[in-house]
């Protein structure tokens, strides 16, 4: 089997609701000659129908194209579209949406982490499987995500597609008490959220490094709604010159497009490049759990990314708790955004890295061009590389491991189209 | 505690046939009433702890018969162990899921509403609204007494039925 000259590795269906994809590996001999993430998941023209709609509506429009990560769509349309009036929404109003963010990053990330990736390093096909052996871990991975949906619906008044969040802030803040009451739920997820770094640092990770530029978010704490982007390659830029930076390109398999810098390096956002940029802003206690968990300055193992997003899920909690301690509620609810002819640009740390959106604004308030690109896309190239890579080290397993090893390096990523690759099909062509 | 879960999207026409009558139940029924999207840790943390869960679903059957309703029950054991959902986590897995960590409701059933459209789109298409209609007076009626009526098509659950998303898969 594993010495036939001509072998192609086909996944179908990679994924479901949140996006659909598929891979496909060609092999001859020895060389890797083909590798792709088809993403064929039809293309949903978010940018084409925002075109006509009031200034106001983008953060709720743009939360339907994610069930995972609305809040991230909602932050980047409000960033983008206050820039674009001349608007700055900060103090209290800017904490609480950093409160609804880490609430997005928690959930996200547990459901990642226990439900989608562990499985991998422990050996099961799945959840189920993990927690058959390992009740007491799936449930605290259950309680995390909990943790993390209850922030979403106290401040978002629903734990998906939030309906609280407005441009200029929120239809209503919440009373002090509502949010201490979710501090001792929060210190129980301090906990679980240490528990779960030093849990993944017990792993086995794959030997495979990659030395892509990173691309992330950085500001005077630890990235989330927003900041300057910079590049391990020592690219910086603000939110407004994304599009001059990097360029998307149209590929044949993906509906999806594949973003580059504009002189055509390919990059990867995402944890990896967020931990590498910025490391030194994360709290006191979430550096440690970095440091006892054996992660350096940077992590160039994708692998070892479910890691770095358990650090993350400490940062978020420590500073969910850290806003809340300090919470006064503002005067009023939002700031008034009168709209204006202009174009805003915004950008902010979905789980999954860089959110980039872009609104024109006419004359009578109404928008005339949108632009959204989401990390997916961005990463696509980079992970196709990395399977390219990591395929070339490989070819003498036999079939399904390979397929196997492969589902698990599109899953370090945690793109958009993870939540099914565990009951992926494969065709094995033999020419 | 008694909650009703609406699973689906308003989005997807008929797939918001769950959301619609939990809409539907608002202040007709001693229950707590959810939406959420399927996602199984969501599905288990609605239902942990309660007495009775009763999630509304969208679902596509072959053969179709839009508006039909399956009653699958509550065997908890045998909706663990059904394809409901084709390649993605789905109520077959939160099942799974919560049997395996212990956060299952007391008893749990299952209405499964079959539709017709799931493009893009906000309504649902005439005889699944009935359908709606049809489920919620039957919750109504069965929340507020000790009656348990059941749908007609209930016994035997048809096989078949699948999730929406699983039919999602790859051509």
């Amino acid at each position: 089997m594993t010495h036939r000259n001509d072998r192609t590795l086909k996944v179908g269906a990679l994924a479901r609701v949140e996006g659909e994809g598929a891979l496909y590996v060609r092999a001859r001999g020895t060389e890797v000659e083909e590798v792709r993430l088809d993403i064929y998941e039809p293309p949903r023209f978010f940018e084409a129908f925002l075109r006509g709609r009031a200034h106001t509506e983008p953060p709720d429009i743009t939360a339907r194209i994610c069930g995972i990560c609305p809040v991230a769509y909602q932050m980047s349309a409000c960033q983008a579209i206050e820039a674009a009036c001349g608007v700055t929404v900060d103090g209290t109003l800017g904490e609480l949406r950093r409160l609804l963010y880490c609430g997005e990053w928690i959930e996200s990330h547990a459901l990642h982490v226990y439900l989608l990736h562990a499985p991998d390093f422990l050996g099961y096909p799945g959840a189920v499987e993990l927690a058959h052996d390992h009740r007491a871990v799936v449930e605290r991975g259950l309680r995390l995500k909990k943790t993390g949906n209850t922030l979403l619906k106290v401040l978002g008044g629903r734990e998906i597609h939030p309906v609280n969040v407005r441009v200029g802030g929120f239809y209503r803040t919440p009373a002090r008490t509502e949010l201490t009451a979710l501090t001792e739920s929060l210190r129980e997820a301090r906990d679980d959220a240490l528990a779960t770094v030093e849990w993944a640092a017990g792993f086995e990770f794959p030997d495979f490094t990659h030395d892509h530029e990173y691309l992330a978010l950085s500001a005077d704490r630890y990235p989330l709604e927003g900041g300057t982007l910079r590049s391990s390659g020592g690219r910086s830029f603000p939110a407004a010159g994304f599009e001059q930076n990097i360029v998307e390109e149209q590929v044949p398999h993906s509906t999806a497009l594949h973003a580059r810098f504009a002189d055509g390096d390919m990059y990867l956002t995402g944890p990896l490049a967020r931990y590498a940029l910025n490391r030194d802003r994360l709290s006191p206690l979430a550096l440690e759990a970095a440091e006892r968990a054996g992660l350096g300055a940077e992590c160039r193992n994708p692998f070892r990314s479910i890691l770095v997003r358990a650090v993350e899920i400490v940062y978020a909690v420590d500073e969910a708790l850290r806003i809340i301690a300090g919470y006064e509620p503002p005067p009023r609810p939002s700031v008034p955004v009168p709209p204006r002819e202009g174009t805003g640009h915004g950008v902010t740390e979905a789980p999954r890295g860089v959110l980039y959106h872009r609104y024109d604004l006419g004359p009578d308030g109404l928008l005339t061009g949108a632009r959204i690109v989401p990390p997916t896309s961005q990463n696509q190239a980079a992970i196709e590389d990395d399977l390219r890579r990591f395929v070339a080290t490989r070819l003498h397993l036999d079939d399904h491991a390979l397929t196997h090893q492969c589902e698990q390096a599109i899953r370090n990523y945690d793109p958009c189209i993870s939540c099914s690759t565990h009951f992926l099909d494969l065709t094995v062509d033999r020419s | 505690m008694t909650i009703v879960i609406g699973v689906g999207n308003d989005f997807r026409r008929d797939d918001g046939a769950g959301p619609a009558v939990a809409e539907a139940l608002r202040g007709r029924v001693p229950a707590t009433l959810a939406v959420t999207d399927g996602e199984p840790a969501r599905l288990i943390a609605l239902w942990a702890g309660a007495d009775l869960a009763i999630v509304v679903d969208a679902v596509r059957a072959d053969p179709p018969e839009p508006g039909r309703v399956h009653d699958l029950g509550a065997d908890a054991a045998e909706l663990s162990a059904r394809s409901v959902s084709g390649h993605a986590l789905g109520l077959g897995d939160a099942v799974a899921l919560g049997l395996a960590v212990g956060q299952m409701p007391g008893r749990l059933r299952v209405l499964a509403i079959e539709g017709a459209d799931f493009g893009f789109g906000h309504g649902l298409t005439p005889r699944v609204a009935a359908a709606v209609d049809a489920v919620a007076d039957l919750l109504t009626i069965s929340l507020n007494t000790e009656e348990q009526p059941m749908f007609a098509s209930a016994i035997p659950p048809a096989p078949d039925v699948s999730r929406r998303q699983g039919e999602d898969r790859a051509p």
